[in-house]
């Protein structure tokens, strides 16, 4: 009770320092469970949500005709549990989708139309449908969640869905949330349901292709993977045919990774930035107690001679700052329990399921016991000096702890201004507080780098995101519109045309064929990109080794490296059709589309084995690229092909790919500035109030002296600015040298083992001097408290 | 005798909450150069706020306080900031020495502010610290780590390094002991004989004696005045000259 007492007497004489660490648990508090609980239950819920429709563990989509193979290998799989067929209908030209009541929200990008009966439910994925609309008509279709989630799309409005160039308007009647397809992140295409003879009307139209969809439940979900690598290898073995399309194959465990990577990617980011804080804390505890045993010695010494025990004292402190902590730290619980409806809309927009957020008692405690802990240990620690003051020390007010060794900057032998000098004077003689206040903001500073880092490279630049993302990047993008015309456009001429063009930087053929790779007793079935020229490719994702230059030369991602057991150098041997042919692996890659899998080769070495392979789409790169649409325009004039070839604007597929990362981002930088600001006015405000209330004396009497209150501002500014200076310019240089190392390392962790990220000089100085700014124009509206003393009073009041 | 400030019809007052205090009411003087003015009164007659007035560190609430031939009653703080640090020295009854810096420092800082040449006001500062009896080994020394005598005559230096017109001394000598009360007086008179003008507040009659013009303050206006001749040491008519114009004053 006795050290409760004195606890409180002193949370109250340093009610500043309380608000900034009350302040500072918080926030941190709110991070760091906001983001465990999201990483820690962002996997088992999107289970539940899947498990609770009877969700499919694969999804595969397929030319029609096959049914009965198809169906057959689906059967064999060992943990085959249940499937269901559906008909289903794939663009295979230009397709637009655009909700007309919102301005500007088109964008190219495929659907997927199946068909939808509220009378008759599917036994595997029977979604329940959110903000169902009252009538199922003709006109309605179902659109993912994420439409509604990050586009804002609402039940009723008008919906229009464009094939080459042919309208089908519908009106929405609610949305379904499928985790296997629940963003274009992972894969680009829209699920949508519609009304049964709409899409019996529409399935004959141009660029429409009508497809067989096998759903399979599998026994263990886990197993998906394995189920998946079995299905292809057999599809290889069994189904040959020219007329054989596999649209998609998709399967469970790798979808669900890759919805939650970006928003498991960004809370990482978010959970270090917390830790960040509690540094912060630490720091601002470590040097409040400092101060406060240093100014308060005769105080001590009088409890001690009173007979208070030395440990009594030290549990005074020590309680005052868990009693805080505590507050703060349910506080902080309290505010992201609150704002976890907003959070959840950040998680949502990421993953595209609706994400509902419940308290995790777990994460309670690991974050409360986390924060408390160090807290304990850091007060613990500090005041531990307690102990070695005697009463006769105290009362001799403390002559031990003052600092008397050196006297900084002489006045004699300054070149500075007077006032500068004072201001340099107290910032060295109060050696300990400087550094504390530089490591903050040192710290702070390089999370900044950190942050605007992944921002001006994911966000602004976006080549670091494409890179990582793996799909290479053309300007416009050539297909047939129709599937009929396969092979009859020869596309390598078409190329050779286009490279004449005077916008034209490159033109390149393309295709994707599957093929199975082996060693030994591995093999894996893979959809083989096929570059004309993969040394020409724009995307650098290699890890290791080199591009495809010659046609016997493959490269291939680290995921299929690591599960066939090669590595660059070795020799596999390559089935297509049933030919085969043998390869050197080049190089590795990586990416996070398509799950990781990649596999390249140049179109000869396609050709190689088999040559039946021929390309089907050009991509084209230009030399200027501010206004793609207009150049579509233009070439498809001058090339005369319009009826035949689609032209795809790929800045655009892109965007919408990199859509739901990006919105996460935004939301990130600005929670970032908001705490980096807040955290140095608290800092400045904290250290400069405490010195004016410690000097006030010293002020009051320059004041008398005749020192004008601008005066002993700038003494003011001159003590701090240059620490938080030199702490901002620590913590870019560092950022400069560091950032693209760690952001590497927990990127890996995400499993990507390469991210270049550039880091520009803008950034790097442009924080500095926004740090310097904010502190110097802190420091000097902090400081104005000295016009409030007057040196009659100050002398006058003892 | 040269006026060097003159002070018409001074009021002050201090509002506490509704009760209003008039601590100075329509007060007139002047005080004169080369002049050792004390201010005598009881306590809490008003004296330090008479001479926070005089000094410019604190605003009349009526009246007219003229310096030479500036009016400084109508400044701004900052305004009277530049007057204190051109015309004003000043002693406290605490050395009130900034106790982050070195002696040297303390000095330092308030040449700096009139003047430039660091060394020309480092070797006044020595010249005036020896006068004081102050050595070079305490040049570095912090204000914690010189006795109350010490600290306060180095204050004394710290007020006078820019020369100033007028040094003010409120209670200079109260908290200290009579040895040291001594020798600060010494210095302070040593001074005066050199031709400093000194306004001292003092309610002690052996720091009363020093002075060559005795004021009286009492009931918030002078109520009389005693000219002394220069002082000297073991005057004992001089004592008792004082003496009885305070005993008459009501002291
Ligand atoms: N800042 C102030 N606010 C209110 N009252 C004050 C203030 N300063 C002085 N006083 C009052 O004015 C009177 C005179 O004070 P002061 O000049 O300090 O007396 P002295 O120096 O003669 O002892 C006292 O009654 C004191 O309480
Ligand atoms: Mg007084």
């Amino acid at each position: 009770m006795k050290t409760w007492l004195i606890a409180k007497s002193n949370m109250k004489k340093k009610k500043s320092n309380v608000v900034v660490l009350f302040l500072l648990i918080m926030i941190a508090t709110i991070l760091l469970y906001s983001s465990i609980n999201i990483v820690k239950n962002v996997g088992s819920f999107l289970d539940d949500k899947n498990e609770s429709v009877n969700g499919a563990h694969l999804d595969i989509i397929t030319s029609k005709g096959f049914d009965k193979e198809i169906s057959d290998i689906i059967k064999s799989i060992k943990q085959y549990d249940d499937y269901i067929k559906t008909d289903t209908l794939i663009p295979t030209a230009d397709a637009k989708i655009d909700n007309t009541d919102i301005k500007g929200d088109d964008e190219t990008m495929p659907v997927c139309l199946n068909v939808y009966d509220p009378e008759h439910k599917d036994r595997i994925c029977n979604y329940k449908i959110i903000d169902e609309g009252k009538e199922w008509t003709e006109d309605s279709i179902i659109l993912p969640y994420y439409l509604k989630t990050v586009k804002g799309y609402k039940t009723g409005e008008n919906f229009e869905v464009t094939i080459d160039e042919q309208k089908e308007k519908f009106k929405i009647y609610g949305f379904i949330e499928n985790v296997m397809i629940s963003n274009p992140s992972t894969i680009s295409v829209y699920e949508c349901f519609i009304e049964k003879n709409r899409f019996d009307d529409i399935k004959d139209i141009d660029g429409l292709s009508l497809m067989d969809r096998f759903r399979v439940r599998l026994t263990d979900m886990n197993k998906s993977g394995d189920a998946s690598d079995y299905f292809m290898s057999e599809i290889n073995k069994n189904v040959d045919s020219e007329q054989f399309i596999l649209y998609m194959e998709i399967f469970y465990n790798n979808m669900k990774t890759g919805a939650s990577l970006f928003i498991s990617i960004l809370m990482a980011i978010l959970a270090i930035f917390a830790v960040l804080i509690i540094a912060v804390a630490l720091i601002v505890i470590r040097f409040s107690l400092n101060m406060y045993i240093e100014s308060n010695l005769p105080n001590i010494g009088i409890l001690e001679s009173m007979g208070y025990t030395s440990s009594q004292l030290r549990m005074a402190s020590v309680i005052e700052y868990v009693i805080i902590t505590v507050v703060s730290i349910v506080a902080g619980l309290l505010t992201a329990f609150g704002i976890s409806e907003k959070i959840a809309v950040i998680v949502s927009n990421s993953v595209g399921v609706k994400w509902e957020s419940s308290i995790d008692a777990v994460v309670i405690v690991i974050s409360a016991v986390a924060i408390l802990s160090v807290v304990l240990l850091i007060s613990l620690l500090t005041s531990a000096k307690i102990k070695k003051i005697t009463p006769l020390d105290a009362l001799r007010n403390g002559i031990h702890t003052h600092n008397f060794s050196k006297n900084h900057l002489p006045l004699l032998k300054s070149r500075l201004g007077v006032n500068s000098s004072i201001g340099i004077k107290s910032m060295l003689r109060q050696k300990r507080q400087s550094i504390s206040i530089a490591l903050i903001i040192a710290l702070v500073v390089f999370s900044g780098v950190t942050v605007f880092t992944l921002y001006y490279n994911f966000v602004v630049e976006q080549d670091a995101l494409i890179n990582l993302v793996g799909l290479e990047k053309p300007d416009i993008m050539l297909k047939a519109k129709n599937n009929d015309n396969y092979g009859s456009i020869d596309f390598t001429k078409k190329c050779e045309k286009l490279r004449e063009d005077k916008n034209v930087k490159y033109a390149m053929t393309y295709t994707v064929s599957s093929m199975i790779i082996k060693n030994k007793d591995k093999n894996m079935n893979i959809a083989t990109e096929i570059y004309e020229k993969p040394d020409r490719v724009e995307l650098d994702t290699l890890i290791s080794g080199r591009v495809v230059k010659n046609d016997n030369e493959i490269t291939i991602s680290n995921l299929v490296a690591e599960k066939l057991g090669v590595k660059k150098g070795d020799t596999v041997i390559i089935e297509s059709s049933k030919q085969e042919k043998s390869y050197v692996i080049v190089g590795i890659t990586q990416r996070t589309s398509n799950l990781g899998i990649s596999m390249v080769m140049s179109q000869e070495g396609a050709e190689r084995v088999n040559s039946k392979i021929i390309p089907d789409t050009a991509y084209i790169y230009l030399k200027d690229a501010s206004d793609i649409k207009g150049e579509i325009e233009r070439i498809k004039k001058d090339m005369k092909d319009g009826d035949e070839i689609s032209y795809t604007n790929f800045d655009e597929i892109y965007e919408n790919i990199l859509s739901s990362f990006t919105a996460s981002l935004n939301i990130l930088c600005v929670v970032f500035v908001i705490v980096t600001i807040v955290v140095i006015s608290l800092i400045i405000l904290l250290v400069i109030k405490m010195k004016i209330v410690r000097e006030k004396r010293n002020m009051g009497v320059f004041k008398a002296l005749g020192f004008t209150t601008m005066q002993i501002i700038w003494q003011n500014v001159m003590s701090f600015a240059p620490v938080i200076s030199f702490g901002s310019l620590i913590g870019v240089i560092v950022g400069k040298m560091a950032v693209n190392k760690g952001c590497t390392m927990m990127l890996s962790l995400c499993g990507i083992a390469k991210a270049n990220l550039s880091i520009p000089w803008f950034i790097i100085i442009g924080l500095f001097l926004a740090t310097t700014v904010v502190a110097f124009v802190m420091c000097i509206l902090v400081s104005t408290g000295v016009r409030k003393i007057e040196p009659y009073k100050m002398i006058t009041e003892q | 005798m040269d006026k060097l400030l003159e002070v018409k019809d001074l009021c002050k007052t201090f509002s506490n909450g509704n009760v209003q205090q008039h601590v100075l009411k329509n007060l007139n003087i002047e005080i004169y150069k080369g002049d050792f003015t004390i201010i005598m009164g009881s306590s809490g007659s008003g004296k330090s706020t008479l001479l926070y007035a005089l000094s410019g560190m604190d605003k009349p609430t009526l009246g007219k306080i003229t310096y030479g031939d500036e009016e400084i009653s109508g400044y701004s703080n900052d305004k009277l900031a530049l007057f204190r640090r051109k015309h004003c020295g000043f002693i406290f009854q605490q050395n009130y020495l900034n106790d982050t810096m070195s002696v040297m420092d303390n000095i330092m800082v308030n040449g700096l502010l009139v003047q430039k040449d660091r060394k020309a006001i480092y070797n006044k500062a020595c010249e005036l610290l020896s006068k004081v009896n102050i050595g070079e080994e305490s040049y570095n020394k912090y204000p914690g780590q010189l006795s109350g005598g010490e600290a306060q005559r180095v204050s004394i230096v710290r007020s006078i390094i820019n020369s100033p017109e007028l040094l003010f001394g409120d209670e200079p000598t109260g908290a200290l002991n009579s040895q040291n009360t001594v020798n600060v007086l010494d210095v302070m008179t040593e001074l005066n004989n050199q031709g400093q003008s000194i306004v001292m507040v003092t309610h002690d009659i052996k720091s009363a004696r020093r002075g060559n013009r005795i004021l009286y303050l009492r009931d918030g206006v002078i109520i009389d005045e005693l000219r002394l001749d220069k002082y000297v040491s073991g005057d004992r008519e001089r004592h008792v000259k004082v003496k009885e114009f305070l005993e008459k004053m009501g002291w």
